[in-house]
Parts: structure tokens; sequence; C-alpha cells
């Protein structure tokens, strides 16, 4: 089987182009990046949109951090890699043995998860956790910056018809979104009430998929202004400010009075959403933290102890959040377009995409790179 | 029995006044326990009257000695209304030597009962959905009020009274307590027959569990324990490989005795930072650590290591309604067998503080479970 985030370049075709991550603060656009050979089991893909995302901004500002800077085990590269993990795009070659459900010039999405297909995570199927993982347009492999993309079947997906490609470019976070509550306990919850902590790209990803799965209550603690009004856009039923209300009373009084919220999702990752998230749950409910960390956090285990409750994380998705989201999209049960703030050509990578979400981080959920108009 | 739906009022009224007086441990303060006459307490409806034969003297007692008032409240108790001066003793068996008004006929004077000591208020959110564990405004006979084990007489309500098989001695149906808490642990953990389960300590509480994990047929428990003697317990108790963290990497033996993954299931009965860190990196992908251990502390957490491997952390807190019967059970049925090696001495009443709070503080003896005998016999 081809594993993803393996692949043969050919040093005779036509370089192409892409975005290329060299280091902290530095990003070039170059024009000699060998092109991927489609080999038996995979497909070539021409990216459409790719979204511009946190951890990006956090390799540009202080990394390399997850790049790789000795090379990786599955994809062996290292820096300089491209750039681009949430991405759309159209066939452009099917290799041999692909099955006949694609064809050229077909939407789709890249699961972009590099996995090695044969340590123990990999064996029960929770590629996410790969104990040598990592993502194409973060661990080498290529990524959506680039002229073209190659990764096995099983990473591919068609887009409904319906749906168009600058949305599929947000198919990505909304599947992390999807994986985070798939692994809560939502549906052995009858009229489940949640806690969002965290009004960005992924706290308003986690309030659409908890609202198309049925979610009795949603309420989100967010700080900005801009992000607060979002999150009430994207379907929040309620929207506490942290700087000025006490987020675990206001939460209980939402949720009626006698038990806290059922789940809590910590979107924010900050030491302040940790215990707010731990003292805010019912007793035996379930912290589902997808925030990623920066450093070491206070915390105190008998915040979870008394009431016996539950914390957990979680990391990327599998194939199967990928097809629940596309499934959404199709239904109409998650609409996301509007998380889409920008749009700009892949030139202006780090002047109109990186900087604004850098600087004007409230004002923005999703910048877009139009790739079709960057060649 | 109580209603186990709406709230306790009437069940937590406490027990009447008499002019009668009895003997009683009693917790003052810090490094303040006495040994005095307190008031006999009278039955009153709706509740049992017990002699204890046996009660444990338990980590949170010395703690509340050493170092407290912590638990034991020095405001009224919600609930009981009392605080200290209050007496000890929340692991303890004995007869029933009265009962109140309006109780079950199954009762009968003389009868063999242990006693749970959850004091809940039966209608918070939490009791609500049946977990008197997590209750709001929960507290402990013999740490919050209503008397305790260690006492020639006590009143409790009929909710807490649990009756005792034939075969099972009054002194062990003192350890029910301590074994229901490592019961509980793993009944709510993600524990399958089949894993693989790292347990942190083997004091009393690290020893219970391993004694649960055995009586569900666990293929591979291992402890990481210091203390000579206590590597010596976990092994006589169940535990099939004993792993001396400052002699061993706790997490390369974990992977490497699992198959290179790590055990499913750990649970933290020491609390303390170093073990807590070991452990999480020890649990597999997916896998949990359960934590039982009570910490004064913040500690420092790395969420990330949970991440990535998408890892899980839940507390659990003593033992809802359903433990001790099934503590009892696989007690009277052998599941439990080697139960009765925790305890490790035995002493009267009025040598409670000398020979039993120094013993378990100085180490001189053993620090494990410790009975202290009151009056009666044991069978
Ligand atoms: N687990 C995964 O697979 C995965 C995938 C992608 C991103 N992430 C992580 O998810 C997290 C969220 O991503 P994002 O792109 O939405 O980040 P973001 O920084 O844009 O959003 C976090 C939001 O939290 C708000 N906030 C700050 N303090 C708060 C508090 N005390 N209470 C409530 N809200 C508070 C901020 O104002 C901000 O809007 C990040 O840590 C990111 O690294 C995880
Ligand atoms: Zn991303
Ligand atoms: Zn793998
Ligand atoms: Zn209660």
């Amino acid at each position: 089987m081809a594993v993803p985030g393996q692949v043969a370049t050919d040093s005779s075709a036509k370089p192409m182009r892409a975005a290329r991550f060299y280091g902290k603060e530095e990003i070039q656009i170059k024009d000699d990046i060998p092109r991927p050979v489609c080999g038996e089991g995979q497909i070539k893909v021409e990216p459409a949109f790719v979204g511009i995302c946190g951890t990006d901004l956090h390799e540009y500002l202080g990394g390399p951090n997850f790049s790789p800077t000795s090379p990786h085990p599955v994809t062996n590269e290292q820096c300089p890699i491209t750039i681009g993990h949430e991405f759309s795009g159209t066939v452009k070659e099917i290799g041999k043995g692909v099955s006949d459900k694609f064809r050229v010039g077909q939407k789709v999405v890249v699961q972009p998860t590099v996995y090695c297909a044969s340590c123990g995570a990999c064996k029960v199927g929770a590629e996410n956790a790969c104990s040598s993982g990592g993502f194409i347009g973060l661990s080498g492999a290529g990524g959506g910056m680039s002229e073209e993309v190659v990764m096995p079947e099983i990473s591919i997906m068609a887009l409904p018809p319906n749906i168009d490609l600058d949305v599929g470019a947000l198919v990505e976070p909304l599947a992390v979104a999807w994986h985070a509550v798939d692994a809560s306990p939502i549906a052995d919850i009858k009229e489940p009430k949640c806690l969002v902590m965290g009004g960005g790209p992924i706290g308003l990803a986690v309030i659409q998929v908890l609202n198309a799965r049925g979610a009795k209550l949603v309420i989100c603690s967010e700080v900005a202004k801009k992000r607060q009004e979002f999150a009430t856009e994207f379907g929040a039923h309620h929207v506490v400010d942290p700087s000025k209300e006490d987020v675990v009373a206001r939460s209980l009084e939402i949720c009626g009075g006698v038990n806290g919220p059922d789940i809590v999702f910590d979107c924010a990752g900050v030491p302040a959403s940790v215990k707010a998230s731990c003292n805010a749950v019912k007793s035996r409910g379930t912290v589902v933290n997808v925030a990623i960390f920066e450093k070491e956090i206070p915390f105190n285990p008998m915040w979870l102890t008394f009431r016996e409750a539950n914390y957990k994380s979680v990391l990327g998705y599998q194939r199967k959040d990928y097809l629940g989201v596309l499934d959404a999209l199709g239904k109409g049960t998650i609409k996301p377009a509007s998380m889409i703030t920008g749009k700009i050509k892949m030139q202006d990578l780090v002047k109109e995409g990186y900087m604004p979400l850098i600087h004007e981080k409230d004002k923005h959920v999703k910048i877009l790179v139009d790739m079709k108009a960057s060649m | 029995m109580s209603t186990q739906d709406g709230n306790n009022a009437v069940e937590n009224t406490p027990a009447p006044k008499s002019d009668k007086q009895m003997r009683a441990v009693r917790f003052h303060g810090k490094e303040d326990l006495r040994f005095e006459d307190i008031e006999e307490p009278k039955c009153g409806a709706g509740q049992i009257k017990i002699v204890p034969a046996w009660c444990g003297i338990c980590g949170t007692d010395l703690h509340e000695y050493m170092g407290g008032p912590n638990l034991c409240p020095t405001t009224p108790h919600p609930i009981t209304g009392e605080n200290v001066p209050l007496t000890f003793g929340h692991e303890f068996a004995g007869r029933i030597e009265e009962l109140g008004e309006g109780v079950s006929e199954s009762w009968k004077v003389g009868d063999r009962v242990v006693v749970q000591p959850i004091i809940y208020d039966g209608d918070c959110g939490a009791c609500q959905d049946g977990l008197i564990n997590c209750c709001t405004n929960n507290g402990f006979i013999g740490l919050s009020g209503w008397g305790g084990g260690l006492a020639e007489h006590i009143v409790v309500p009929e909710y807490a009274v649990y009756p005792l098989p034939n075969n099972v001695p009054l002194d062990v149906a003192a350890l029910v307590e301590p074994l229901a808490v490592g019961w509980h642990a793993v009944n709510i953990s993600p524990f399958k027959p089949t894993d693989s389960v790292l347990v942190l300590g083997g004091g009393p509480i690290g020893l219970a569990v391993v004694q649960a994990l055995r009586a569900r047929g666990c293929p591979q428990i291992f402890v990481s324990e210091v203390s000579a003697m206590r590597k010596q317990y976990a092994s006589d108790f169940g535990a099939h490989i004993v792993l001396d963290p400052t002699k061993e990497d706790i997490v390369a033996r974990c992977r490497e005795l699992c198959g290179g993954s790590g055990v499913h299931v750990a649970f933290d009965c020491a609390g303390v930072q170093q073990g807590m860190d070991q452990a999480i990196l020890a649990v597999r992908a997916r896998g949990t650590l359960v934590n039982i251990a009570i910490w004064d502390k913040h500690v420092k957490l790395w969420p990330n290591d949970f991440n990535f491997r998408e890892r899980g952390y839940m507390g659990v807190a003593t033992y809802v309604k359903g433990d001790y019967e099934e503590v009892i059970k696989a007690i009277s049925d052998g599941r439990l067998d080697k139960c009765h090696k925790m305890i490790t001495k035995r002493i009267e009443l009025d040598q409670v503080l000398d020979e039993g709070f120094m013993t378990l503080i100085n180490g001189t003896f053993s620090d494990e479970q410790n009975l202290d005998r009151d009056i009666g016999d044991t069978y």
C-alpha cells in the first residue's frame, strides 16, 4: 500500500512553483521544486484553495517546531518544506490500481495526515496518533501551496457536487472539530449541553459541528468582541466574556442551575481556559482538549477528581472525520462559507495572509490562498 | 432504605441527644486527638444504632491529624451541622444494637453490618444523577459529623448500613471501605479484562486497586513503588511485576512489557509529580490515566503529551451505591481472598493514638492498613 507522505519526484520534468518554509520568519516562493510522480495507488491533485492555519503562523513566528529539522521518519524530508495542509483541489492524474470512483477534473479534498501505516496506533486505525506521524504541508512530501500534490487514494475524498472548492479548503479545520466532537460522549447524552472555550477558527468549527450533531445548547466563551459576534453567527446560543464574567458560574446558570455543561471543548489553550473547563464541567462530564500548548501549565488533578470528570485530548482527525464533514456539507447541516474572511495570492502570503492573521487576529477566521490566481 | 430521588432532609436529621456518656476518639485540631467521654447518641426514626467492632485508620485520618483540619469542618457542615471536635473512624463494621422507628423489617438487632460513610444531600445536580460521591455538600461519617467508628456506639441513617454475609468476618468488613475505593476506580475506568495496567503506589489504595484488578483477571498488573516493604505487599496482593522508579525507567519498562506500546490504563495512587509524568508517557495511544490520589498542590502538566497520543485523564472519588455490595460479594465469594492480609496490627480503642496513629506515622511497624479493636469480638 502507498504510504501517505511517501512520494517520488521527477527531476527530468519541468519544476514547479511552491511556497516554502525555511525557518523562523523565512518563507520563499520558489519555482524550482521537483514535481511529484503519481505512482501506483496514488492520485495527483492540483490544489485550488489553501487555508492558512494557526500552526502555520506558529511555525513562522517561532519555528521550526513541528516542521522537521532532521529527516522526518516517513517523508524523509526536512526544512525547507512546502506549506499548506488545509486544501481542496481537482484531480489531475490517477495512478495505476486506483478505484474507478475518481476521474480527472473532479473536485476533491486531501486528508493531509502523514502516517507510517505499521505502528501500534496505525494498526488500530488511529492514524492521527501514529508514533511517526505528521502532515503534508508541515512535515514534507509536498503541500497545498504548490502546483501538484500526490497522495494515496485513501487520503483523497470527493467534494459533494454542490460544494465549491473554496469551502472545500475548510474541511480540514472542520474535521478537527468533527474528530473532537466524535471523541466526546455526545452520542450517549440526551439533549447535550456544551461549552466551547475560545472562538477562534477551531472553536467556531466546533460550534458548527455541535449544532450539526444535535447539541441542545452551545455556549461559547471568548474574550475578543469580533469573535464573540462570529460565535453567535455560527450558532452559539450564548456567548460569555471571561474577562467580564465568571464562566463557571454563568455556564451553570445557563444550563439551568442544577448541573454544568455535559461536555466542554477547550479550543483556547491558555491556563485560564483549562482551569475554567475543568471547573465548569458537570460531575462525570468530559473536557475535550483540542488546543495545543506551548508550555507546561499549572493543573490541579482535584479539579477533576472530586467530580469524577474526564479530560481527554484529541489530535487531528481520521478519514471517518473527513467523511463526516463532507456528508454534513452535502446535506447542508454545516454551512461554513462565511468562515472565509479573505482570499489572497500565494505571492502575497506573508504580507496579506500571515500579517493580518497575526496582527488583526480578531477580524479574521480563515484567509485562503487562491492557487489558480497565483500561477 | 432511603429514597435515592429527592432530598435526604428527613434521613439526614441528626441523632437525638441522650444523657448517657460513652468513650470516643475525637479530633480537636492539628496533633490533638483525645480519647474522651462524650454524649452517647440515641437512635431516632429511620436510623440504626451500631456497636462498632473493628475500625481502620486511614491516610486521611493521619493527614487531618498531622496537618488538619482540612476535610474536617471548622464551621458547621451543611448537612451534619457539626464541626471539630469530631469523632474519627470511617472504615468500620459492627453489630446492630437498636433499630429506629420506621426502618425496614429486614434488619434485626445483632445483625453484622458495615457502614458506607458517605453523607449526601440527595438533591444537588450530582445526587440527582446518582453520584452521591460527587455531592456538592458531601461529607463522611467519621470526618464530618454524626460520630465515627472509633467510639462505643454510633447512630447512622439506614441508607448507610449494608448487611454482611455469614462468611465475611467483622474485621475483614472494616476493609470494605478502602477496597471499595479501588473497586470503584476500576469500575468507572475504561479498563477491560484483557488490558495491561500500571498502578502508581503500593499503599492501601494502590493495593486495593491491585486486588480489584486481580479479581477481574487482569493479565498484566505492574506496580511502581519505592518502599521495599510496600513492593513486597504489591506482589503478595497480586502484582505481576513490581517496578522501582528510583532504579528503573518506568516508561521504557512499561512499553517493553507491552510489546512496545505501553499500558492501556494507569491508576495514580501516589499523587506525586514525577509519577504522574511517567504514567502519562507509560500509557499507550488512546489510553487513560486514572487519578485516585488526593493532591494538595498544583502540578505541572504538559497537555501536548495527551494530544499527540490522544490520551485521557480522569478523576475518581470514593464510591457510589452498588460498590459496597459488589465488594462484599467479592469478599464472600473469594475473588478478594487476599484482603485480610491488609490487616497488619490490632489494637484497643484506648491505644488509638499511641499504638495506631504513631505506628502509622513513624512507620515503625508498617504503613499498612491497621485496625482498631473496639469492644465486642469478631464473629
Ligand atoms: N488538536 C488538533 O488536532 C488541533 C488542530 C488545529 C488546531 N489546534 C489547536 O486548537 C487551538 C485553537 O485553534 P484556533 O486556530 O482557533 O486558535 P486561536 O488562537 O485563533 O483561538 C483561540 C481563541 O481563544 C480565545 N481565548 C483566549 N483566552 C480565553 C479564555 N480565558 N477563555 C475563553 N477564550 C479565550 C482567544 O481570544 C481566541 O479567539 C490552538 O491551540 C491550536 O493549536 C488543534
Ligand atoms: Zn491547520
Ligand atoms: Zn504509524
Ligand atoms: Zn448532593
